[in-house]
């Protein structure tokens, strides 16, 4: 059963499809949702980083869930990841970033955290910041193990950039050249070993060599603020990424001024185009959230922040609004997608 | 994007102004924002035309400063904070009328995006003011994650 969890500025939710419809779930009000993700050794196991109120971990594909993180000594979740390779006790092992910013790894499936203490000595950590905010940064993305490199971690630092381990986390590599330095997603592909992408506040960029160098892409782009992002997972050239011209419009955070987004997709053998069939109106719609089922090549899934639900067949070419119950007065923030 | 009331207190200026409607606490972290971002974001809101009119509400609202701390809106150390904030930002003003026009004639709207404008010592030294100031401001339970 194909199942999309919505995370939630109150909470998270599951919606299951049965015969062309998705059904709502009841809110888990586990707190405001910054980050999921999927434990790729296990479609079950999901992971909801609550911002304040911690970590989560669903065993159900997000229908219930129970607190865990102990350890974690920061005290925003801003993100979680699961290790692409790496297996630990109960499940793969589990990467937390906070703010401030600080990594914390698990082997028993999110339940106890270690630091990993080294991350705190990198030399640029004086000029990290989230603007305007000189006292907070934040971990923003993360990826772990990465096909084709094992032992490597790279961190996505909220407007500063990404830095890397490639010994586990004992040791870190300092910002990056080229990646952005405002990594919002940071994702790899299993069958693209080397290959890292990004959709950040300034670009979307790529490495191929797990996140030592980077490129930057723009043609084929009218926009350059980028969010969220999928990959096709029957096919690692296939591409979908939200973007906007600017953040505050992006957004939607000035209700009165025009909120303006839009999807872009990129194939094997096409560049960067913009992609409106079948979603909503790019004027009046904010960024909203993208996601892939591992288990559907070919499909993606986006969804906005009032809880549409759109899916697209084609790997992105064209969209269709799904079938779907209402989330009501809450409003998304987050959106994995997986098989139970 | 977090704290939903500040964006909301920055709404009425995006449509179109609040002449000298008193802020809110909301309405100044929000000023104190837009002051404080990197330097290609204010690039990106000299382009779209929005930089100069949050420009000039700090400089309207920093003659509020007073009236604000007596009714309670704000206490000393925001009030001060932001009256930094203003005062450089006036220094701004008087050498640079309109930020937004540093993005007009650009030849390309991604090459200005790229370039340096609003990279000088002056705007280092705005931001820097106006993210003490956002701090001062932030409520004591809003984390702030950008």
């Amino acid at each position: 059963m194909h199942v999309a969890v919505m995370g939630l500025n109150d909470g998270v939710v599951q919606l299951a499809e049965r015969d062309g419809r998705w059904n709502l779930g009841e809110v888990s009000p586990i707190g405001h949702v910054e980050s999921m993700a999927v434990d790729p050794a296990n479609p079950n196991r999901i992971y909801a980083g609550a911002a304040e109120d911690g970590l989560w971990r669903s065993d159900d594909g997000g229908a219930t869930w129970e607190r865990v993180g102990a350890g974690i000594t920061r005290p925003v979740v801003a993100t979680v990841a699961v290790s692409g390779s790496r297996a630990g006790s109960d499940g793969n092992v589990v990467y937390v970033g906070t703010q401030l910013s600080a990594v914390y790894r698990s082997e028993d499936g999110g339940r106890t955290f270690e630091e990993l203490r080294s991350f705190q000595d990198i030399p640029s950590r004086p000029i990290w910041a989230t603007p305007p905010a000189p006292d907070t940064h934040h971990v923003c993305s993360l990826v772990a193990d990465p096909p084709g490199g094992e032992g490597v971690i790279l961190v996505g630092l909220e407007q500063a950039g990404v830095v890397r381990s490639s010994d586990g986390g004992e040791t870190w590599d300092d910002l990056r050249p080229l990646a952005d330095e405002d990594p919002h997603s940071m994702l790899v592909h299993p069958d693209a070993p080397g290959r890292v992408y990004i959709a950040g506040g300034v670009s979307y960029c790529e490495s191929s060599d797990c996140g030592d160098s980077w490129n930057r892409q723009v043609d084929g782009f009218e926009v350059t603020y980028f969010d969220r992002m999928a990959i096709d997972p029957g096919d690692p050239d296939t591409i979908v990424i939200s973007a906007a011209h600017e953040p505050f419009t992006g957004h939607g955070v000035f209700p009165s001024s025009q909120t303006w987004s839009t999807v872009y997709r990129r194939t094997n053998g096409s560049g960067w185009s913009e992609v409106t069939e079948g979603l909503p109106s790019r004027e009046g719609t904010a960024m909203g959230f993208l996601a892939a089922n591992a288990a559907e090549a070919g499909v993606f899934y986006y969804a906005t922040l009032p809880g549409e639900l759109y899916r697209s067949t084609d790997g992105g070419g064209s969209w269709r609004r799904e079938d779907a119950d209402a989330i009501g007065a809450h409003r998304v923030t987050g959106l994995v997608c997986t098989e139970i | 994007m977090a704290n939903y009331e500040m964006f909301g207190a920055l709404d009425a200026l995006e449509a179109g102004g609040y002449g000298d409607r008193p802020a809110t606490r909301a309405e100044l972290q929000g000023l104190a924002l837009m002051m404080g971002l990197a330097p290609m974001a204010h690039r990106v809101h000299a382009q779209v035309g929005r930089l100069k009119s949050v420009r000039d509400r700090v400089l309207t609202v920093a003659a509020q400063l007073d009236e604000l701390r007596e009714q309670g809106v704000i206490d000393d150390t925001q009030a001060g904070r932001f009256r930094e904030l203003s005062l450089r930002v006036r220094e701004l003003a008087e050498r640079q009328p309109d930020p937004n026009s540093k993005a007009q004639g650009a030849p390309a709207a991604f090459e200005f995006l790229w370039s340096d404008a609003f990279e000088d010592e002056a705007w280092e030294r705005v931001r820097r003011e106006a993210r003490l100031a956002f701090t001062a401001l932030r409520p004591e339970d809003d984390p702030w994650l950008g």
